[in-house]
């Protein structure tokens, strides 16, 4: 019986909080990197990494094909798999828990892990908590063979400032996953890097999203706001369908779920959908000329106003850069 | 080419109903917004001469769903009377209705909107042994290729696979249209197909799922408002923190 923790390039801001979360539901288990960049630092006392390299036209399909392979080969027979809730999850995670017949649960934010250190009832009495119905619903879900597959909403290890004891000396060298990620020609794939001066919106410890409210006039301003704060920017659904924002700034049910310490929320309404996706913020400001709205109902400070007003005063505020 | 569309009706049967607040419920009826834009984008392929036959499949016991994908043109409609909330065993289900149908492309909503579980195209897809693409936001034909593009942790990708593969789509593929009066009329005796076969079939395998629902409550976000008075308030919390 096996656990294996797969941790990938794209998501390292969320390597800690992931790695206390699996240390806090099993006694041991395997980390494979997905993915080429030098790993920096190791948490004390486990075992060395795995790592594979993926070429870039690789598929999902097929990465998921030499991550099984490879386990095989190994004589791993996984029973609990995690991954961060990303992009990358989304697509590989159902594929290996297919393979496995593994049942799996999707965007867990919370692990009750009573007992779960005891040696006699290890991993099968943990609960598993998660949203359904655009976080409306809260499911709580419960496991009793102990085998499952979970993406986690890794903003929530951290905001219970769960810690690991990260060693600051030398790492150990990734071990070479066994088996390699084959590039299939049936199935091409290019990609285009998402290049920004701004901080990661998922990592951010401000964010500034902007919905309906703000339009393109409006958008500089914004932005230069963010410069002042050191935010990123995000939007909801409409922000994006009008272009305003490229889709990978889209915060919601179908885009990205943030945890940052601040969230200045700039003409938004406040639809279920966008709210899913800002649960785990910690302090939410809500800027809106309607006072209303489900958002300026819910946000710990409101500001009733034009936005191109506040802005202004906004800007007139901040030290210059 | 024949599509394959898998649509999910929103709260079908008893399952969702559980524990779910009444006022959740009246605003959720009919197809999910996911199976609508999939449904929607294949009847534009249709048009097109690019698809030749559009057959909607739906794993559950509601008819409206399917009522709806008729009433908007779909060809045929298929119901696996089976209820679970596993992905894994609607995945099976669908699996063996492509096993029967035999479509070039299957498409899906890339999630739902109530469970949201973004695993039902990928478990099939791995299940068949089919190519797969999810969240896509375009998708075009050049034969032989599909060619699409959509959001990945790395940035946006842009696709070309061969065919069968699974798809599954984001809500910016297409905006769904609407179903006129005489269409939704004469949708309401069209003919739906059981498949009780299928739904036994599934209902007897050896799938386990291995993880319970035992319990659901509404979410309550729970934060004080302070309103502030004015923009030098919000001026100094921002810039102060306080």
């Amino acid at each position: 019986m096996t656990a294996l923790l797969i941790l990938h390039d794209h998501n390292q801001a969320h390597w800690p909080s992931l790695l206390a979360a699996m240390t806090l539901s099993v006694e041991r288990f395997e980390v494979l990197q997905v993915g080429e960049q030098a790993v920096k630092w190791l948490p004390e006392g486990m075992n060395p990494w795995w790592q594979l390299a993926v070429p870039p036209l690789a598929a999902t399909e097929q990465m998921c094909q030499a991550i099984v392979v490879g386990c095989q080969q190994l004589g791993w027979p996984i029973e609990q798999l995690i991954m961060g809730n990303d992009l990358l999850s989304r697509e590989l995670l159902p594929q290996l828990a297919q393979q496995w017949g593994l049942p799996m649960l999707t965007d867990v934010n919370h692990i009750d892990v009573t007992g779960s250190k005891m040696a006699n009832i290890a991993p099968q009495c943990l609960r598993f908590l998660r949203p359904a119905w655009a976080g409306k619903i809260q499911q709580h879900w419960r496991t009793e063979e102990g085998r499952w597959a979970l993406t986690l909403q890794p903003s929530y290890w951290l905001t219970q400032g769960e810690s690991l004891s990260l060693a600051a000396s030398p790492v150990g060298v990734a071990q070479r996953w066994p088996v390699a990620v084959l590039e299939q020609e049936r199935c091409q794939r290019q990609w285009q890097p998402l290049c920004s001066e701004r901080p990661n919106l998922t990592t951010a410890t401000t964010v500034i999203g902007i919905g309906r409210g703000v339009d393109a006039t409006l958008l500089p301003l914004v932005m230069q706001l963010a410069d002042r704060l050191g935010a990123a920017i995000g939007g909801t659904r409409a922000v994006i369908d009008a272009g305003l924002l490229p889709a990978h700034l889209q915060i919601g049910q179908t885009g990205l779920a943030i945890s940052p310490q601040r969230y200045l929320a700039l003409g938004i309404s406040g639809a279920d959908q966008h709210l899913q996706g800002i649960q785990q913020a910690q302090q939410i400001i809500a800027v809106d000329r309607d006072g209303q709205t489900p958002l300026m109902q819910l946000a710990d400070y409101a500001l009733v106003g034009e936005l191109a007003e506040v802005l202004a005063d906004l800007l007139a505020d901040a030290n210059p850069l | 080419m024949k599509i394959l569309v898998a649509i999910k009706s929103l709260l079908d049967s008893a399952l969702a109903a559980e524990s779910l607040p009444p006022s959740l419920i009246k605003s959720h009826v009919g197809l999910d917004p996911f199976s609508e834009v999939a449904l929607e984008f294949a009847l534009r392929w249709r048009e097109q001469n690019i698809a030749t036959e559009v057959i909607a499949v739906n794993i559950g016991t509601k008819e409206q769903g399917l009522r709806t994908a008729l009433a908007l043109g779909a060809d045929q409609a298929i119901q696996v009377p089976l209820v679970s909330r596993d992905c894994a065993v609607i995945a099976e289900a669908l699996a063996k209705v492509s096993q029967i149908l035999q479509p070039d492309l299957i498409l899906c909503g890339k999630q739902s909107a109530d469970e949201g579980n973004y695993q039902t195209p990928l478990r099939l897809a791995a299940r068949l042994g089919w190519s797969q693409l999810s969240a896509v936001d375009q998708l075009t034909w050049e034969a032989p290729y599909i060619k699409g593009s959509g959001l990945t942790a790395a940035g946006q990708a842009h696709y070309q696979l061969r065919l069968p593969a699974v798809i599954g789509v984001d809500l910016r593929l297409a905006t769904p249209r609407f179903a006129s009066l005489p269409n939704l009329l004469k949708a309401r005796r069209a003919p739906i197909l059981n498949w009780d076969e299928v739904a036994a079939a599934c209902a007897t395998s050896t799938l386990n799922p291995g993880l319970h629902l035992y319990e659901q409550q509404p979410m309550v976000l729970q934060r004080q408002t302070v309103t502030l008075a004015n923009s030098a308030a919000l001026s100094s919390l921002l810039f102060k923190g306080c």
